[in-house]
């Protein structure tokens, strides 16, 4: 079972000739953004290439900052009841052949892209797709929170649900059970999840819409399962509980990081089964995948397939991601009713609280962009319940990081709107207090929370650099030069010490590299070809003369 | 669509080479990582400098005798007499204590092999240690007092082949002992007399250090690392060792009182520290207002002190998180404590 998965990044999926992006992700490092923006647009920076949604909380800024501002659109979401989180992973690109589009798994974080396993797919959709994808990315539709691609018959659709459906909804929506499940009337559908976070309600659902069926699940810490398997026995009883095989993920004997979710389903175990697959955004939890009711809570992004007894295969090596399984014990011990079935459970971090915190500090501001203000709201009492305790603002003060220092811009009042000066690096600082006797789960919490937002979109525009004569032949090299040009291998660069700044002193026209990308990739091929032989850009003007005369005589061949 | 047509990959992020990003004209912050902050406080080679002769790995005084040097520079075996302690003492401590009870009692296992074991974990806690103290190691660092006193040498050597070691973890007064901590504090006199008069209380000397004339700016660094990751992190520095193992024997009877006062206390010495070295903290300056200002914030808190960046205490496999295992102070107090203090 255990398949090795081939590696890739967003240029190599996406291509390096876009001429616009549109990008939806939870957490946004500034430097992880600016290098993938730059890469798919071939260097092309200008405000309007880019359109980077976020949620506030989630943007981690790069000093004096590095991606024009006009590309971040940050997301305050709305806090009525439970908190969603805005956590779709997908990057939609318009490039000469067409749209591409890149579900993922991992934020444009460094610690998803580099340090912990992520999964991504490719899609080539229809330009009807691409203004949908547009639109929902722009638009943060409050009715339409899960967004699901459906890749069949060889082409991809959106799902478009009735109301606001959770992406369990829109998954079984589209589940089919094969001939002899549907006329005996069986329910023995399988499951194989795997994701670092969990709810204890999210098994319970699975385990209860198959009541003859089983759930392999994958989880990243033992503990994780502990609590779930404790919980979910609480619920259950042990006897349902037995239908779960739990495995962790490790390579060479140790535990892995990474964060995939995966979601599949087969009817049943016989030849003709039918079966399903989700890849996205969503972890296995209630205001993930499985929803409140019917209802999604978090905006989520992920794509379903349908398919034959072989998909089921193929969703197990996926939810495995090319480690090996460790079968999990069941928990000993008495059943532990402590977690509640919307209780999400996961891989820690410290920065969890903080940022647990954060989104509730961005309820109570509003930022114009047009008068640069940052307002808070008048509310009454200011409480949230976080954790199972009650909170109180205790203050929020307004900041400006400067070069070398932080300094404090004031107290910000209810109702109190604070202007916020040309070149200044804003940001908000909250204290929650807990309040006594606001919950049993008291003890384990500090009495105090603290959670600091940027105001990015406030910020300074930061410096472009001028273009110069080797970076505009690299421009242009685009599209073949990064992955085989970059480095040869003995691990030197070739073209200059700076890549990307820096044109190859051997200008010889890469037929090697075109081949290869006609092979993996034959539409952005063409595309580039095309770009070659045409294009009035000035950057090409200044590539030799001999490229246009054999990308005209490749283009006739083509 | 079928599944042999799905093309699911593995993403990594993209290659930073050449990308033309403007020079960072911002000081960072970064200091939400424990080791993060330790490695800009510079607190391991620091502590490394002042301490050559200590680590947190070697809890007892004796088991440094076994490394001094005759006049003609010789050596003592000392793997047999590892053994000798164990049997002598009914491994109440120190090295192979926790494999003792077991080799006893398996007529099986090999003696040989038994004393390899405790041969590799005494070289492993104690060697490079030894080393310094004795001054018989080829590079001799910067802090090093000068060669031990050949009475010291020769005292060392007699206990060690006398073979009695019944009394190898009391620490009842002698001449030895005497002697031996007369040479562990000249390693570093201030610091040791300061913690000396401290009652060998960390969390005491770290309070009066910003104001203590027996300390030089170096010891103070360290009294300030030392106290600001404890107070930043709302975690103690117990005196365990990192990797506790078998041949780690510090963590019995171990402990602070890390309570509420204990990590005020060490807030408030962080800050007053802070004050007295003012741009010799290793922090730039957005960095040290951040520091100040969240301990500030911290320490007068109402309620139980709550750390200004919470970490996990435990980390993923349920082993004990420590930052501090490198700074060497807590070390260096057991050892003035069990040498110098009373009985």
């Amino acid at each position: 079972m255990k398949k090795a998965f081939e590696k890739t990044n967003f240029v190599d999926v996406l291509g390096a000739d876009a001429r616009r992006i549109w990008a939806a992700s939870f957490t946004v490092d500034e430097h992880e953004a600016f290098v993938l923006a730059y890469r798919l647009l071939g260097g092309r920076i200008t405000d309007d290439s880019a359109h980077l949604t976020f949620e506030r909380r989630g943007f981690r800024r790069a000093g004096q900052g590095v991606v024009p501002r006009a590309w971040l659109h940050p997301f305050d979401v709305p806090a009525k009841g439970t908190v969603p989180t805005y956590h779709p992973k997908l990057m939609l690109v318009e490039t000469p052949a067409g749209y591409g589009l890149a579900v993922s798994t991992g934020n444009i974080a460094t610690d998803d892209l580099r340090h912990t396993r992520n999964l991504a797919i490719h899609l080539d959709v229809s330009a009807a797709v691409a203004e949908t994808t547009v639109a929902w990315i722009k638009r943060k539709p409050v009715g339409h929170r899960a967004l699901c691609f459906l890749a069949d018959n060889g082409g991809v659709g959106v799902v478009r649900p009735k109301g606001n459906a959770s992406t369990l909804s829109q998954f079984t929506a589209h589940l089919i059970r094969c001939s002899e499940c549907m006329r005996k009337r069986l329910r023995r559908g399988e499951w194989v999840v795997a994701a670092p976070f969990w709810s204890s309600g999210a098994l319970v659902k699975m385990l209860e819409a198959e009541p003859g069926g089983a759930v392999e699940a994958y989880f990243r810490t033992r503990s994780v399962w502990e609590r779930i398997a404790r919980a979910a026995r609480w619920v259950l009883g042990k006897e349902a509980l037995g239908r779960v095989s739990a495995c962790e993920l490790r390579e060479g004997g140790e535990v892995q990081r990474w964060h995939h979710k995966v979601v599949g389903w087969r009817c049943c175990g016989g030849r003709h089964a039918r079966s399903a697959l989700y890849v996205g955004s969503a972890n296995a939890t209630i205001c993930g995948f499985f929803g409140a009711g019917e209802h999604a809570v978090n905006w989520e992004s992920g794509v379903i397939w349908r398919g034959s007894a072989a998909l089921w295969d193929y969703a197990r090596s996926v939810a495995r991601a090319g480690f090996s399984a460790n079968r999990l014990p069941m928990p000993e011990g008495g059943d532990e009713a402590v977690v509640r079935p919307d209780d999400e459970i996961g891989a820690l971090d410290w920065e969890e609280m903080e940022r647990l915190f954060a989104a509730h500090l961005g309820r109570f501001i509003r930022v114009n962009r047009r008068t640069r203000e940052i307002g808070r709201y008048r509310s009454k009492g200011e409480r949230i319940r976080v954790l199972g305790c009650s909170w109180r603002l205790q203050s929020m003060r307004l900041r400006f990081e400067s070069r070398t220092e932080i300094r404090d811009g004031g107290i910000v009042r209810p109702g109190e709107r604070r202007w916020v000066p040309e070149g200044a690096c804003a940001q908000l600082h909250g204290v929650f207090e807990r309040e006594d006797g606001s919950g049993s789960a008291e003890t384990d919490l500090p009495r105090y929370a603290e959670a600091t937002l940027d105001i990015a979109e406030l910020d300074p525009e930061p410096k472009r650099l001028p273009g110069d004569r080797e970076s505009a032949i690299a421009s242009a090299l685009a599209g073949l030069w990064w992955a085989e040009w970059g480095h040869d291998s003995g691990g030197q660069q070739r073209g200059g010490a700076g890549g990307m700044g820096h044109a190859p002193d051997d200008v010889r026209f890469p037929f090697a590299d075109f081949y290869a990308l006609e092979r993996r990739r034959p539409l952005a091929a063409g595309a580039w070809i095309e770009r070659i032989a045409t294009s009035k850009e000035p950057a090409l003007e200044r590539l030799p003369e001999h490229w246009r005369a054999i990308a005209r005589e490749l283009r006739e061949a083509l | 669509m079928s599944a042999t047509k799905l093309d699911i990959r593995v993403v990594e992020g993209l290659s930073r080479d050449g990308i033309p990003v403007p020079a960072e004209e911002f000081d960072p912050v970064r200091l939400t990582d424990p080791e993060e902050f330790r490695r800009l406080l510079g607190a391991q080679d620091l502590a490394r400098r002042l301490l050559p002769c200590i680590d947190t790995r070697a809890a007892h005084w004796r088991y440094y005798l076994f490394g001094a040097p005759s006049e003609r520079g010789r050596f003592l075996a000392s793997g047999p007499r590892l053994l000798s302690v164990l049997r002598q003492t009914e491994s109440r401590s120190g090295i192979g204590r926790r494999d003792f009870p077991n080799y006893r009692h398996d007529g099986r296992r090999s003696e040989r092999r038994f004393v390899e074991s405790l041969q590799w974990r005494f070289d492993n806690a104690y060697r490079s240690v030894i080393e310094v103290f004795w001054g018989t190691g080829d590079e001799l660092p910067s802090a090093y007092p000068g060669p031990p006193s050949s009475a010291l040498c020769a005292a060392a050597r007699e206990y060690v082949m006398a073979e009695d070691y019944g009394d190898f973890f009391s620490n009842q007064p002698s001449r030895l002992r005497y002697m031996f901590h007369a040479r562990l504090v000249s390693f570093r006199p201030g610091l040791a007399e300061y913690i000396s008069r401290k009652r060998h209380s960390l969390e005491r000397a770290a309070r009066g250090a910003a104001g203590s004339s027996a300390l030089e700016a170096e010891d103070r660094l360290l009294f300030f690392a030392w106290a600001v990751l404890q107070a930043y992190y709302g975690v103690a520095d117990d005196g365990s060792t990192p990797e506790a193992n078998d041949g780690d024997e510090s963590s019995d009877d171990e402990g602070v009182q890390d309570d509420d006062r204990y990590y005020r206390a060490l807030a408030r010495a962080s800050l007053d520290l802070m004050d007295k070295l003012d741009d010799r903290v290793g922090l730039n300056r957005k960095q040290a207002n951040t520091v100040r200002h969240r301990l500030w914030t911290a320490h007068r808190q109402k309620g139980g002190y709550q750390p200004p960046v919470l970490i996990w205490k435990l980390k993923n496999d349920g082993t004990r998180r420590r930052i501090f295992a490198s700074l060497r102070l807590y070390a260096y107090r057991r050892l003035l404590y069990s040498t110098g203090g009373a009985e």
